[in-house]
This record gives C-alpha cells, structure tokens and sequence, in this order.
C-alpha cells in the first residue's frame, strides 16, 4: 500500500455562497506526479493554494505529510517541508538569479545547494543576471529552482508551463520527470490534455469546482475513452458498404471510412473482407487521447488558452 | 531569526539598485539642500545708514509683528545703521527737509508699506511652493531616464497639487518703497542689502535664534543659517517620502506581482516581513542623514550634528512612516493607485509641516494644520536635537512620534495580508 502525502477529504471553498471547490476528495502518494487537470476557473489554484496554506478552507479536512493544515502550530512545518511553483512566479527584480534563490534558501531551516540547483536547472550561464531581465521561459525555471531551494518532499507546480514555447515546455516536463527519479513526490495544475497525460501517473479531471473523474491515464482512458479507431482513407461508398456487412458501429466521415474496434482478430476480420472484394485502401489506426476522454466527461474541451469550449 | 537579516538585505539591495529608489532617496533630497541653500541665502556689506518708515501698523497704531521682525533682520546684518521716522510724514518732504538741515549728508529711506504682514504670509508659502514645485520639474524632466513612468505620473501629481495650493495664495508681492539720491554711491549697495535681507527674511528669522559658544579668548557668536534649518527639514520630509511613496509603490508592487505570496508560502511569518522592511528603512534614513549632514558641512559650512535624541528620533520616524507605507499598501491593491495616494499625501505634508520654513510665518489656520501632521513633529524633533539643542521639545516630539510609529506599525502589520481570501 503506497504512503499519502496529501489527504483532502469533501473539501469546500466558498466565496459567498458560490462553491469554487464543492466537496473534493482526493489523495497523493508518495512519490507519484499526481496531476490537476481542468480549463480555468475550475477550482485548480484555490485547491493547491489551500494544500499549500495560503488560502483558509470552508469545509472539510486537508492533511499535508500527517499535519492537519487548520492547525496553526503545524503550518510552519508543513511550509518547511513542500516546495512551491506559483502561477506567474516573480521574484525581486533587481536581484540577480543566485541572490534570489539565496534569499528563498535563507527562509528555510534546511536547504540545498544553490550552486546545485542552478546547475540542474541549465541557469549557471545566468546566475548573476538579475531577476528583471530575464525571458518569461528562464523566470519560470528560477520559479522551480526556489520550489526546490529547501529540498522538499512534496513539489507543487501550478501551471508550470503555461505561457511557455513548446520546446521550453519539453524540457520543464523533463525536468519534471527529473524530480519524480529524485523520490519526490509532484503535485501538478495543467489544463493541457497533453501535459496531464506525458506526466502524470494519476489524474483528477476538475470541473467546475467538482472532481468528475479520477484515476491513472490507462484507467481514465478505458473508462471514458473511445475504442480504437481505424481509418480507411479514401474508401469511400464501396468500402463503407463492404464493412457494414460486418459491423454496425462503421460510419462515414468526408470520403473515409471509421470503424471502431477493441480486438485485433476485428481488424483481421476487416481486412479478409476488403481483400475478398479486391479492395485494399490506406489505412492508418488512431488510439483515444485524454481530449475524447476529457469531451466524454465533461461534453467540451479546453482551448490553449485554458477556456473551456 | 536568520531570516529577518536575509529579508532586510534583499528589500535593501533591490530599492538601492533601482535607479529611482536611489534618486528619490538619496539625488533629490541633496539637489533641494543645494538649491534651497542657493537661493534662499543672504549676504553682507559694511556700514551704511537708512531711515525706515513703518506703515504697517496693527488697529492698536503698532508697528505689525513682522515688519520689526524684518526691521531686526535688516539690523542683524550689522551693515546698516538704522533710524526710524513717523509714519505719517512724507518721505520727500522728510528727505528734502533733512537734506536742508544736514547739508551733505543723504538720505536713504525705506518705506514698509501697510499690509506687509499679510502678503508675507502668504506670500513666503507660496514662493516656496513655486520653488520646489519648479526644482521638482526640473529634475523630473532632466532625469526622467532614473522615473519609472508609474512613478513619473504619481510626481506629476505632486506637483500639480503643489502648484495648485500654490495658486491658491493670494498674491504674495510686498512692495518695499526705497527713496535714494540718485548721486548716492552708498545708496545702490544699501537697497542690494535691504533687497537681500527681503529675499531671505524668513530665514533670517530662523536664524534669530543665536548660538553661543565660547573659546578661551574670545566669545563667538554663530548665527544659524538657512541651510541648518534645511538639513533636517530635508531629512525629516524624505523619510517621510520614502515610507509613504517608496514603500508604497515597492510593496504594492511586491503584491500584484505575487512575490509576497510566494514568500508567504515559505516559512517567513508576516512578522519576520515586516520587520525587515523596517529595518530597510531605517538604515536607508540613516544614509539619508548621513549624507545630507555631510553635504550641508563641505558645501554650506553648517554644524548640524547626530546626537542621541537624534539617532532615537530618526529611528521612531522611519518606523513611523514605514507602518503608514505598509498600511496604505495594505488599503491599496492597485500599484498605481497606490502610488498616487502617496504623493496625494506625502506633498502636502512635505510643504505644510514646517520642514523647509518655519510655521511662524504661514497663516495661522495652516499652524493649526501642521500641529496635525506627524512630519510636524519628526522635523521639529530633528531640529530640536540636531540645531538647537533642545533637547525637551526633542523628547515630547519624540514622544508623539513613538506612539504613533506604534500605532501605524500594528495598523500596517494588520492590513499586510499574509493570506488570501
């Protein structure tokens, strides 16, 4: 049985009346990347505000590494121990790299070492560039170097890589995976479909304040996915008609056909029958992706901007 | 506790690297001494006579406050040897008159008109007002390279509320009458010490207040001059701006851009935050201090020094006005707004509260005004211990400013949110 970190068990936050987070539970083992996915406004950062104690909870219980997070007395400790990646992390502007990270060592009982940190994090050329002037990509890699400055046992990256180019996005999902291979355990926001399913192990889908699907990516996708799809390109009437003789599930989309399929003896099936008929168009087989997953749940999808569509 | 100090050298290093922290804090406040002490200073010539008229007398037929004020401070410069006639004759017919008599000697007479007292009043206020809003502009528009334009704009406030009280005196132009003979080669020299003594009058009156000290031999008298009154003037207003603009505009900046947030998220305790800024503050008013101090010796041969009632009353104003900075902060989310409200209330108060001219010589609902501003009694306190020496208006001012740098520094901590909604 894996060790829980976190425990959030039926916790509510309202703001007035209105319910941003309404009865969530969830738990994070040590160890994994467990991921936050949902479009904006969905109740992600009041959620890890409130694990991270900076935000008062209306309802329910959240424990964070065995210290209940309403006990004022354990706030510190718990502070000690995580790492935290605010969206748009910003630090003092007129100090440089080094000095910054300094700054945020110097708050902890326990810290790493800084020249360390710059090293792994690709920054050495930077380190005494001052925080102002650097581009929006490096800013956001000094935000994981401080998560990092006290060598926490739970990392929170909110958003890590929104705003980012693809490429820099790759390497801080590297630099992610880098994390989990060092024993610690990563709690992660994302409202990229792509992001939540190359990173982490476990996935909440969080929409609107509700946790509408929990799980692995494998079991989120065998639940809620479609089945496998194969497209036969340009097939057209001829091949529609030649597969609706052996299944009702084929549909046309423009010229190609689809079939849907779960075992690979209906592929066999398929394709004697298209021989019999002299028939052999292109063909090429698509997999269900976290976006059906996500559209299946929820009924839309999430723009690159984070909008729910 | 290790990190307080680490808090207090980051807000340190970054507000003296950022180009207009250092301006504001240390550039400017030396450009307004320079200034001030450049225009606002008298000089001295030998021994001349000249009659005095004074018509400006009270309902009562006395000679007004202010006009044997100004009288004083024309005897002061010990280059004139004074006599008085009575109002009611005609200086031409008195001159034509005494010229007769005398034969060879001239007359010089100058005339206080009535209402001298009154246009005084406000005119000093807003000559100075004119003045500083002009050195204001000009270093803003020479140096705008060192203003952000948040900053800039939040200036540009200032001095328009400057101007506008300005213009909100009554024109201040008292016309001195000054009868010479035209072949009076003494007479020239005697209207450049009178028009001297007119330009620096409200300092001289400042400089009334002698200062004994003696040697083995001789005793010196050492009369103070305006720029003893700038010096902490100066460092009290500039105190009081760095906390109330300075402080402001960094920790409201701090906020929108999450960095407190982020700090928050670390074991840091607001308390710890605080303080840190505080310190920041203060070491930056003793900068301040010490090169105003240093400033005012090389340039203007002053003898301003740092006693312990001082260092004491330096100390409290700083936390003082850092807890105003930190509860305006706390009040205002928005950086520019924030800023704007700073320099709404840091200009008035810089102007009103005596610490570049005595109250003495503004209107006396405006006294009452200043007695209501804590800058009042920071520069009073300031001058107390570090002109005059006297040490128990240094203590009851460092008294008011004690409690209230406690009160705001609680009201700033209050308001300091270390935790979202």
């Amino acid at each position: 049985m894996a060790e829980t970190v976190i425990t959030v068990q039926n916790l509510v936050k309202k703001y007035g009346e209105i319910p941003a987070v309404d009865h969530v539970s969830f738990d994070v083992n040590r160890g994994e990347i467990f991921a936050f996915l949902g479009p904006n406004g969905a109740g992600k950062t009041t959620t890890i505000e409130i694990i991270e104690c900076l935000r008062p909870l209306t309802q329910g219980s959240v424990s964070v590494l065995g210290h209940d997070i309403t006990d004022a007395s354990a706030v510190p400790k718990i502070k000690e121990r995580i790492g935290v990646l605010p969206q748009d992390f910003s630090a003092l502007d007129r100090l440089t790299v080094r000095e910054n990270l300094g700054l945020f060592a110097s708050m902890y009982a326990k810290s790493s070492n800084i020249d360390e940190l710059i090293d792994l994090l690709g920054l050495s050329e930077k380190s005494k560039e001052r925080f102002g002037h650097l581009s929006g990509g490096l800013k956001q890699r000094v935000g994981v170097a401080a998560a990092l400055v006290n060598d926490p046992d739970i990392v929170f990256l909110d958003e890590p890589t929104t705003g980012l180019d693809p490429d820099v996005r790759r390497k801080t999902w590297s630099i992610i995976n880098g994390l989990k291979r060092s024993g610690k355990t990563i709690f992660l926001t994302t409202h990229y479909m792509e992001e939540a399913q190359a990173l982490a192990e476990r996935i909440g889908i969080i929409v609107k304040g509700k946790i509408a699907a929990l799980g692995t990516s494998g079991e989120l996708m065998e639940k809620f996915g479609e089945r496998k799809v194969i497209i036969f390109k340009n097939g057209g009437d001829r091949v529609f008609g030649a597969l609706k003789t052996i299944s009702d599930d084929v549909s046309m989309r423009g010229n190609n056909v689809l079939l849907p399929f779960s075992q690979t003896a209906e592929i066999q099936e398929a394709l004697s029958t298209l021989t019999h008929r002299g028939l052999s168009p292109e063909m090429e087989v698509k997999s269900p992706t976290m976006e059906d997953v996500f559209l299946r749940l929820t009924g839309f999808t999430i723009t690159a901007g984070g909008e729910a569509e | 506790m290790s990190r307080i100090p680490a808090i207090f050298i980051a807000v340190t290093r970054n507000w003296i690297r950022s180009r207009s922290g250092l301006f504001f804090t240390i550039f400017f406040p030396l450009m307004l001494l320079v200034v001030f002490g450049l225009v606002f200073s008298g000089g001295s010539a030998g021994n001349y006579s000249i009659q005095i008229q004074n018509r400006d007398l009270t309902p009562s037929g006395n000679p007004s406050t202010l006009s044997l004020a100004f009288i004083g401070a024309l005897n002061q410069t010990k280059a004139l040897g004074i006599s008085s006639i009575s109002p009611s004759i005609d200086p031409r017919t008195y001159a034509q008159s005494n010229y007769n008599f005398f034969g060879s000697q001239s007359s010089r007479i100058l005339v206080i008109p009535e209402g001298f007292q009154a246009s005084l009043l406000n005119g000093t206020t807003k000559t100075r007002l004119i003045v500083t809003s002009g050195t204001l502009s000009f270093l803003v528009k020479n140096f705008s390279q060192f203003i952000p334009p948040s900053q800039k704009q939040g200036i540009e406030t200032g001095i328009a509320a400057l101007n506008s009280t300005a213009a909100a005196f009554p024109g201040g132009n008292v016309s001195l009458l000054y009868y010479s003979d035209p072949s009076d080669s003494g007479g020239q020299i005697v209207k450049q010490i009178v028009s001297t003594v007119a330009n620096s009058f409200n300092y001289r009156l400042v400089g009334a207040t002698p200062i004994v000290t003696f040697s083995d031999q001789s005793l010196i008298v050492k009369r103070l001059s305006s720029v003893d009154y700038y010096v902490p003037g100066l460092i009290g207003a500039f105190v009081m701006t760095n906390g109330i603009i300075g402080l402001t505009s960094v920790a409201t900046e701090f906020k929108r851009r999450g960095v407190l947030k982020r700090l928050s998220a670390t074991p840091l305790s607001r308390f710890e935050w605080i303080v840190g800024n505080v310190l920041s503050q203060t070491v930056l008013a003793v900068a301040l201090t010490v090169v105003m101090i240093l400033a005012g010796r090389l340039i203007f041969g002053v003898t301003t020094t740092i006693d312990f009632y001082a260092a004491i009353i330096l100390f409290a104003g700083a936390v003082l006005f850092a807890g105003i900075g930190m509860l305006l902060a706390g009040l205002v989310k928005d950086p520019e707004a924030a800023n704007g409200l700073g320099n709404a209330i840091a200009f008035p108060m810089m102007f009103l509260s005596g610490s570049f001219w005595p109250l003495d010589i503004m209107p006396s609902y405006l006294q009452t005004v200043a007695r209501a501003l804590p800058l009042f009694y920071f520069s009073d306190g300031l001058r107390a211990s570090m002109v005059t020496g006297n040490t128990s208006i240094a203590l009851s001012d460092f008294a008011v400013i004690g409690v209230l740098a406690v009160a705001f520094i609680l009201l700033g901590s209050l308001v300091t949110s270390w935790r979202e909604k």
